[in-house]
């Protein structure tokens, strides 16, 4: 019998996630289950993006993406996948963080009220800014927009964090508020950050990612015929976490063209930068290990196998 | 019993009048500290937002003590004194379940947010037992507005202003 | 029922709440769950509930409403806003209706450069009101002016709406706030010869005062320094982008004590009394956005938007016919829902028709703002008459609803000109991108 599932949804309606890489994802359901299951995004938000887990655990909605990082606290450990200089794109950062969370700590621990479906990454983090950035000391002094977990990092780098939420940040950088924002190249089209900054600094490895995670309500999910939970077992998983991840990517190069449209400078840091910005970072690696012990966890090995994932979805 | 929920009414409206101006300093001392000292208050984000939740219910108490939530007043205001005792009823009805769902629902979201253990960004704080403070004000607001249905006014609302006790 | 029967029974049940006087914020908020419950059940429903409760309290953004409260109560007990209606007395006095032209000035200005209409009703109708009624202006003009003075800023940059519906729409931004400009411009014009028009029909609304001597003219205007330097540091400081406007509440508000200390006007009396006003506005305005938003969660769950974009997409009209149909669509729902939540809602939907009909997207945009901003104003729920209500409790909501007739009025005549003259919006754009 047909199923069709309720997705909550916060970004614009015209944001690739909500346009292009669900979309994508949601087809690959359709067509693995004949046409017989599928997911519809709601037409507007019905919470804000913080309570999303929430809408899911509750059944407002039968499924959600949620910011692991929007909830601090509950999500601690998959949120590793945030570190500096580890998740080099979407696809990769994305396939890595299914598979390594999936065998080291697994979904019951963290996510014991939802089902999660698959996880997600966005493409490398990056910096956006009025003046050109090439140099750990072109950040002396600049006014970043982060969002909460890029306060300490932007601090560590030498810049002056500005924490606000994401859609602020046009008019904090229209106004001078902040001379640039941390986003991936994703947000120059999606936030329109490209219309009012002419540097963008490119981060082999990426500066830092947000991890999502694809949920559906328990009690639907145990509803489901076998059928329908195979498709979604198979069509998740690993396999929905390239597909998704491959979206993201795909948002970074047409942010990448806008920039470069808009008549901005593209840099990339050169690879002795990217050994001092490591070193300047290097403690945020520590704390996570320290959390992931207190946690019970072998943080240490942890780390060493998340790198590991990584490196073995990059070839 | 008057008497007990204007006191406790006023000592709330004191705390959220202290929450106002701590939100003000917040405020005030993030934007010197980013300009004058390149040392913002990086946590002003998540501490404001948790002193704006303690602002608005501490202030619920007295607001709904004054009866000062709006409402359409056409029909009351061309009424007997009679039909506006009995409509202040009816508001006082949907006032006091109102405010109690508000209670009981954030009471449900404390407990979810102490077993999840959400905190905020910066400084680590747990969420949770500010949202129960929130909830114990509202449920406490609840009190004043059951007591309302019973002794519902026939007076139209008083000014908060009058021009000439300013200064 | 279907969600759509559940939504329209919801709506009958809203007015009948609000004949019976139940205040605004609870009548939405419980016709707003009852009928959700409805739809999703009452398990998720109230969990709904609880994260619109949470989430549109505990949140920072929001601290921009209580701290220019703070600001406009503060500069309104210790006498600033006393000293700036004198010399708007003194100026503008001895006209007709002047210091209703004055407010509507004053309005705009703050309200531009803030961007928030409701944090400018609220500030202005402590700064205004008790000044223009004691001038003895009619209550109907002087709340009016205050409420329609509001919704200038949204046009005028910077502005959080035309923000979001750029982000909603991946309009460019930028052109979205060079064609505000004008039209912004206009509504100003068109607001000050409402009150020209008003005042020459009925004069004791806004009765001309005596003529002053230019010595009373520049005595008067020298002792306003205090609040001018108040609105110098807000506006200036979000302007040349010291500080956001959100940051720049907190920062008025301290300005406001400091330079009510400086006057010598900051008594302990003064201190608290601004800020048991402001704990009780701040109460009072979350308790209808509560209830507004969760008016608007059932909104989406029954369907209804969905339902008009299919009724408007299969519309056999021209293009012209249909979008004024939509235009028709936005009134009505202006006159219920709460203006963000509007552009959430309904922009997605109608985007892609009105694109595909050939209609220039930031066009549209300038349109939908100034229908939704009209909604700030219009019956039965117009958030800035609600909040001038809250600030003066012994004004009837029905005169407020009076005064702003004229403003509406005004403002529609404006948004048919739009609709049937684009370069009204798209000239500036148009030119601007023949310089870049
Ligand atoms: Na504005
Ligand atoms: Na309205």
């Amino acid at each position: 019998q047909n199923v069709t599932l309720r997705m909550s949804t916060w970004l614009p309606p015209r944001h690739h996630l909500v346009a292009d890489t669900l979309p994508t994802w949601i087809k690959t359901i359709e067509e693995a289950s004949g046409g017989t299951l599928t997911i519809k995004i709601d037409p507007a938000p019905i919470a804000k993006p913080p309570a999303q887990y929430d809408v899911v655990r509750d059944g407002a909605a039968d499924m959600a993406y949620h910011v692991a990082a929007y909830t601090p606290g509950p999500f601690e450990i998959l949120r590793g996948l945030e570190l500096p200089f580890l998740s080099p794109n979407g696809e990769i950062g994305s396939q890595a963080a299914y598979d390594w969370y999936d065998r080291n700590i697994g979904f019951d621990k963290e996510f014991k009220d939802v089902k999660v479906v698959t996880l997600m990454v966005h493409g490398a983090g990056a910096i956006h800014s009025k003046k050109s950035i090439t140099k750990l000391e072109d950040l002396e002094g600049v006014k970043l927009r982060v969002g909460g977990g890029g306060v300490r990092m932007s601090e560590a780098l030498g810049a002056t964090p500005v924490a606000m939420p994401a859609p602020q940040a046009y008019e904090a950088i229209q106004k001078g508020v902040a001379d640039g924002a941390m986003f991936p190249f994703e947000g120059v089209r999606g936030f329109k950050i490209g219309e009012l900054t002419d540097h963008h600094l490119k981060i082999p490895g990426g500066l830092y990612t947000t991890v999502f995670a694809v949920m559906m309500n328990r009690a639907k999910w145990d509803a489901l015929s076998d059928e329908h939970k195979k498709v979604l077992t198979e069509q998740g998983g690993i396999a929905g976490a390239k597909i998704l991840g491959a979206g993201w990517d795909r948002a970074d190069e047409a942010g990448l063209e806008v920039a470069t449209a808009d008549g901005g400078m593209v840099h990339e840091l050169s690879p002795e930068e990217v050994a001092r910005w490591k070193e300047k970072v290097a403690f945020m690696n520590e704390d996570w290990i320290k959390r992931a012990d207190d946690a019970g966890l072998d943080g240490k090995a942890l780390l060493a196998d998340l790198i590991a994932t990584v490196e073995k979805y990059s070839k | 019993m008057e008497r007990i929920t204007k006191t406790i009414s006023n000592w709330l409206a004191a705390a959220a009048c202290v929450v106002l101006v701590v939100l003000m300093l917040i405020t005030f001392f993030d934007v010197v500290g980013r300009y004058f000292f390149d040392a913002p208050l990086t946590f002003a984000v998540e501490l404001i937002g948790l002193n704006m939740g303690l602002l608005v219910f501490f202030g619920l108490a007295i607001t709904t003590l004054n009866r000062g939530h709006i409402a359409v007043d056409l029909v009351s205001a061309a009424s007997p004194p009679a039909i506006r005792r009995f409509l202040a009823r009816i508001a006082a009805i949907a006032g006091s379940v109102f405010i109690a769902l508000m209670a009981w629902r954030l009471w449900d979201r404390a407990g979810n947010f102490m077993s999840d253990g959400l905190v905020t960004d910066i400084l680590a704080f747990p969420i949770y037992p500010i949202v129960m403070i929130m909830s114990a004000t509202a449920g406490f607001t609840v009190v004043i507005a059951v007591y309302q249905i019973f002794f519902a006014t026939d007076q139209a609302p008083q000014a908060h202003f009058t021009p000439d006790e300013e200064a | 029922m279907d969600p759509f029967t559940i939504g329209t029974v919801a709506f009958l049940g809203l007015f009948v709440l609000l004949i019976l006087t139940v205040p605004i914020g609870f009548a939405m908020g419980l016709v707003g769950l009852v009928g959700m419950a409805a739809i999703i059940g009452w398990g998720p429903a109230l969990s709904l509930f609880g994260t619109t409760v949470y989430e549109n309290t505990v949140t920072y953004s929001l601290s921009i409403i209580p701290l220019f409260v703070l600001m406009g109560s503060v500069a309104s007990r210790c006498g600033l806003s006393k000293e700036l209606y004198a010399a708007f007395n003194a100026w503008f006095g001895a006209f007709r209706g002047g210091l209703a032209l004055a407010t509507i000035g004053a309005c705009g200005a703050f309200a531009a450069i803030c961007g928030s209409s409701v944090a400018t009703a609220a500030t202005m109708s402590q700064v205004a009101l008790p000044e223009m009624q004691r001038y003895k202006y009619a209550e109907s003009l002087s709340t009016g002016s205050i409420a329609a003075g509001g919704i200038i800023g949204i046009l005028i940059p910077p502005s959080v709406v035309l923000v979001l519906y750029g982000v909603l729409t991946e309009t460019s931004i930028g052109d979205l706030f060079i064609a505000g400009f004008l039209p912004g411009i206009l509504t100003i014009i068109g607001f000050m010869l409402v009150i020209s028009i008003v005042t020459r029909i009925w004069p004791e609304m806004g009765a001309a005062g005596e003529k002053t001597s230019t010595r009373e003219k520049f005595a008067a205007l020298g002792r306003t320094w205090a609040i001018l330097l108040l609105f110098l540091l807000v506006i200036g400081g979000i302007y040349f982008g010291v500080f956001t406007p959100t940051e720049a509440a907190g920062i008025g508000a301290v300005g406001a004590f400091g330079l009510s200390a400086l006057r010598g006007r900051l008594t302990f009396a003064n201190a608290s009394a601004a800020l048991m006003e402001t704990v009780q506005t701040t109460a009072m305005i979350f308790t209808i956005l509560i209830g507004a938003l969760t008016l608007n969660n059932l909104i989406v769950f029954s369907g209804i938007a969905g339902a008009l974009s299919g009724f408007v997409s299969g519309l056999d009209m021209s293009p012209m016919a249909i979008m004024a149909i939509i235009l028709l669509i936005y009134l009505v729902m202006g006159c219920f829902l709460d203006a963000l939540a509007m552009i959430l809602l309904t922009v997605p939907i109608f985007f892609p028709i009105v694109t595909a009909l050939g209609f220039d997207p930031v066009w549209f945009g300038i349109i939908v703002v100034m229908v939704v901003e009209l909604g700030l104003i219009t019956p039965p729920i117009g958030m800035n008459v609600f909040v001038i209500k809250g600030m003066a409790p012994h004004v009837k909501l029905y005169s407020i609803y009076v005064g702003v007739i004229p403003f509406v009025l005004a403002q529609l005549v404006l948004i048919v000109a739009v609709f049937l003259i684009p370069e009204i919006a798209l000239w500036l754009p148009e030119t601007a991108r023949a310089f870049r």
